[in-house]
């Protein structure tokens, strides 16, 4: 127990000390050690005690009240009452301040918890996070040093910077290990409380580890250490313990923020991607002699693995590609741009569809078979001065001529896609293309699509619909086939990309 | 997807059944990649309703990789929906085919 300041003493002992002076004693006086420290009354000069009783604390006194000028008999034991109530009153008010001390503490520590969490909050660098929490472990103690060990190889080590004291060296990656494979916290404040197997590193004379919990495994542990006589209290433990949950936690939400920005950043790419792609296909059509042009094209996503690409030849002679990579999205758009290229080159170089596309397969052979895909190609170019068209088909379709009068026909493929067969792969067949005849080629997007009960929109509906609109101009016709395509689906999401071409002859 | 791999003969025959499209191709291309013992392969499809351009890609390769090493990859049992998606894209004429998965082996083993 400690005695609290004199001015408190006397207050507390006031009311015992009056009722000694109205029953007729002279002086009252509490003496520590020998010395009066408060009188009764105020300022009085203290005289010999014919009383005196021990205030104790357990076995020790630690002060004594002294009575003067009292009758002994009957009052000794009416002394030594009072002397124990002051006694009871003295050890409530020492525990009293002890406990205001210790909650004054633990508010601090508390704000510091707090402190960390909203820090590290704002920050997505793990590094930052693990410094901020060894830094806070090691003040909260009051160690000398903390330090987090992770579990991967070569295993990492955060420490707090600690004069003299090197962490990284002295604390092996056993105590990780140990708290791992017991699932609990450790307390040493000396090497005998240690496991066998665990050694109190040099210099260290206490220490805490407890365990770090990641994504549901513990995945590091976090520790501090002192060099001196004190050791860890359970307090210090605990508190060590809640960091720890804290840091698991700061640790979690790091991650989970750093892969939004990574699929934020992805997202954004595709974006652009799609732009750029947008960009390059629907560049304006040419305008050809003896013909009326449409051109459409919807990705299933933001990006896609069809392509149309038209354009004039220096002969005059228009040149149109429909083209199709296996698989969707970024893979095939970018297998897509490789296509566009150089389809665009040889169709400028080449007499006529089937050598370019004889070549081509002979240029991309290599590179398609190395990324497993194949491109199923038609090429066309027409001569504005026959008012003819050659036809050169790998593998695509669908592909529907629709004379000016008659019905509409299938255009057979004349070879497999591009990519799958090495050397030469096609020849090509010839069809007028006079006022009224119709040519159009879409990419399996479109005849493949699905109403909801799982039916294609298939071949025959699509030349019945192209007969059906045979006199409306080429946009119409194009923009008709996807009204007609949407409508058969009936709100199904497109599951393919779309592309389509339309060729129609005009009078002059 | 079902798929079961049997080995006659020094010919392996992989037997695939149910909707062959992308979401099932890896499993082929392991098939048909990484564990094959033979130089040969038939790739009997009695069981397959459906096929999409990824699933095609993963034979095309298949049947390359054969090639290459002195074998070939052949095509049995190819339902009609099937067959039509070969007809079109003229991968009829890429892939040899047979009605039958026993026509297919007594071929190769000529």
């Amino acid at each position: 127990m400690t005695l609290p300041a004199t001015g408190t003493l006397r207050r507390l002992v006031d009311p015992i000390a009056r009722a000694w002076l109205a029953q007729g004693a002279a002086g009252v006086t509490i003496n520590v050690q020998g010395s009066p420290v408060v009188t009764w009354p105020r300022g009085a000069e203290p005289s010999r005690p014919d009383l005196r009783a021990n205030i104790a604390s357990g076995r020790n006194s630690v002060a004594e009240i002294h009575v003067s000028g009292v009758d002994v008999a009957g009052a000794e034991m009416r002394l030594r009452s009072d002397a124990k109530l002051i006694s009871s009153i003295l050890g409530l008010e020492s525990e009293l301040s002890q406990m205001t001390a210790e909650l004054s503490e633990t508010q601090d520590q508390l704000v510091a918890v707090f402190d960390l969490a909203r820090a590290a909050r704002t920050r997505v660098d793990f590094d930052e996070i693990l410094v901020t929490v060894v830094d806070v472990a090691r003040d909260l103690t009051q160690a000398r040093f903390a330090f987090i060990l992770f579990d991967d190889s070569p295993g990492r080590i955060v420490t707090s910077p600690s004069d003299g004291f090197r962490p990284e060296e002295a604390v092996s990656a056993a105590f990780l290990t140990h708290v791992q494979a017991s699932g609990r916290s450790l307390l040493a404040n000396d090497s005998e409380t240690l496991p066998d197997h665990l050694e109190m590193p040099d210099g260290v004379s206490s220490l805490i580890v407890v365990p770090i919990t990641i994504e549901g495994r513990p995945r590091a542990a976090l520790g501090v250490g002192r060099a001196g006589d004190h050791g860890f209290t359970a307090g210090s433990r605990k508190l060590l313990e809640a960091i720890g949950d804290q840091a698991g936690s700061l640790v979690e939400s790091a991650i989970a923020t750093q892969q939004t920005l990574a699929r934020h950043r992805l997202q954004r790419d595709m974006e652009l991607a799609a732009a750029v792609q947008r960009t390059l296909i629907a560049r304006k059509l040419p305008s050809v002699t003896g013909l009326e042009l449409a051109g459409r094209y919807r990705p299933a996503a933001e990006i896609g693995g069809d392509l149309y690409d038209v354009f004039t030849r220096n002969d005059g002679q228009l040149v149109v590609t429909v083209a199709d990579v296996t698989g969707k999205g970024m893979p095939a758009a970018l297998v897509m741009s490789m296509m566009r290229t150089a389809a665009h080159s040889v169709a400028a170089a080449m007499p006529g569809p089937d050598a370019a596309l004889n070549r081509l397969n002979q240029d991309l052979y290599e590179e398609l078979s190395d990324l497993s895909k194949f491109v199923t190609t038609f090429m066309a170019y027409y001569d504005p001065k026959e008012r003819t068209v050659a036809i050169a088909n790998c593998g695509h379709s669908p592909v529907v001529f629709c004379p000016a009068q008659g019905p509409a026909r299938l255009i057979d493929a004349n070879g497999p896609p591009i990519g799958v067969l090495d050397g030469d792969v096609t020849g090509s067949t010839i069809e007028r293309l006079g006022p009224g005849d119709i040519l159009a080629i879409g990419t399996d997007g479109i005849s493949e699509a699905q109403a909801p009960d799982g039916t294609l929109f298939g071949y025959d509906r699509l030349m019945e619909l192209i007969e059906g609109v045979r006199f409306e101009s080429a946009a119409q016709l194009a923009d008709a086939i996807f009204v007609h395509v949407d409508r058969f689906a009936n709100g199904a999401a497109q599951a393919d990309d779309q592309a389509l071409v339309v060729l129609k002859g005009v009078a002059e | 997807m079902n798929l079961t791999t049997n080995i006659h003969n020094d010919v392996t025959v992989l037997t695939l059944d149910g909707r062959f499209d992308a979401h099932e191709a890896p499993a082929v291309v392991s098939a048909l990649n990484g564990s094959l013992q033979t130089a040969s392969v038939v790739v009997n499809l009695s069981g397959v309703n459906f096929i999409d351009s990824t699933a095609l890609s993963t034979l095309v390769q298949g049947m390359k990789h054969c090639r290459e090493r002195s074998g070939d990859l052949v095509l049995s049992n190819l339902q009609q929906p099937v067959r039509v998606i070969f007809e079109l894209t003229k991968l009829d004429r890429a892939f040899v085919i047979y009605g039958s998965q026993e026509d297919a082996l007594a071929a190769i083993a000529k």
